[in-house]
């Protein structure tokens, strides 16, 4: 099987910028939401996954004016960095599928 | 710990970023503080509480900063430097002409009007201790031009103005009248016309000499200075005192 060229918690960001460009507390946010508090990460550590990103050119960033007049600074999803989520999301859901293939058969519950 | 210090724990282990890249991660990381504070607050958490459960979930800042200095290869910031650093070296070179054209003007101008007057003696003597030397020069202005170079006569004393046989010291300067020309290296070619032996020393990029020749008391001092067929000649009076005769 092919080995995942990226970390799982990079394969989750640019999942989350897939949709829509966020900034960071957004992007806790999101994640906790969707993996309904699954993936609570300490929330520092999501800056230097964005940043190896920016620099591999899987995500740029720029800066935009919040309601409340704040600068923020959003991520937004590259070309490159989409090819590269497909790549590796077929790579996950593979390595799912088969994870789960043997957890069945394990349990008994797909004896074929 | 508030704020400010965790991001000061994260800027110091960001060794590999710029000072322009350590601000703005910084910044960014505050920015986030800030959203996460502000949304405790609207759920009713006083301030004081609503940053430190913030600075609890950011995590450990020197790990974070660990991290985030690890996505910055030193590097890349080693040629960056280089890179600047050799730019700076070609806009040197490229305005080493201007400077050597900055350098001879101020030559010019030096030669011009005030070329060195203070001698030091004991360097005059270049380890020559019985060389007679000057202590007073007086000031004098003589000045010949041959093609578009000037020399100039412009300070004179005697090692003892009393005395029958004695030694005369003369400053000489010289440059181009157009300060934008470089002026000649001249030798030391200087010559008396009864062949009295002329000696010079060079003091100050070449641009000013000081010469001496044996006198007796009363003479005027004649000499020539003549190189490539550019020939200057000078009649000096000397500052004889009566009082030694």
């Amino acid at each position: 099987m092919k080995k995942q060229a990226i970390e799982h918690t990079q394969l989750l960001v640019l999942s989350l910028l897939a949709g829509e460009d966020m900034y960071g507390y957004q992007m806790i946010l999101e994640l906790a939401r969707r993996s309904d508090r699954t993936f609570e990460m300490k929330e520092g550590t999501l800056y230097p996954v964005l940043h190896g990103l920016e620099k591999e050119g899987l995500v740029e960033a720029y800066q935009q004016e919040a309601p409340t007049g704040r600068m923020r600074k959003y991520y937004h999803l590259t070309r490159k960095g989409g090819e590269a989520l497909k790549t590796e999301k077929d790579a996950w859901e593979a390595y799912a599928g088969a994870v789960n293939a043997v957890l069945r058969a394990s349990a008994g519950l797909d004896p074929a | 710990m508030d704020r400010k210090t965790y991001c000061d724990t994260v800027r110091a282990q960001l060794r590999s970023l710029t000072k322009e890249e350590r601000a703005q991660a910084c910044a960014e990381l505050d920015a986030h503080m800030e959203d996460h504070i502000c949304s405790l607050l609207e759920l009713g958490y006083d301030a004081a509480l609503a940053e430190e459960r913030t600075l609890a979930l950011m995590g450990d800042p020197a790990e974070v900063g660990r991290e985030l200095n690890r996505q910055y290869p030193l590097g890349w910031l080693a040629v960056g430097y280089v890179a600047r650093a050799l730019t700076l070296v070609l806009l040197l070179c490229m305005l080493s002409p201007l400077w050597n054209l900055g350098g001879q003007v101020k030559d010019h101008l030096a030669a011009r009007f005030w070329p060195l007057r203070e001698w030091d003696m004991a360097y005059i003597r270049m380890g020559d201790t019985d060389l007679p030397v000057a202590e007073e020069l007086t000031e004098i202005d003589l000045r010949r031009t041959v093609d578009g170079v000037t020399m100039r006569l412009y300070q004179v004393g005697l090692e003892d103005p009393e005395a029958a046989e004695t030694t005369a010291w003369v400053a000489v300067t010289w440059y181009s009248e157009n300060p934008l020309r470089k002026t000649p290296q001249l030798r030391g070619a200087f010559s008396a016309p009864d062949g009295r032996e002329v000696t010079g020393r060079v003091f100050s990029g070449q641009q000013q000499w000081l010469i001496y020749v044996p006198v007796k008391w009363g003479e005027v001092l004649e000499f020539t200075y003549d190189q490539n067929g550019h020939r200057y000649d000078f009649t000096v009076e000397l500052p004889w005192k009566e009082a030694a005769v």
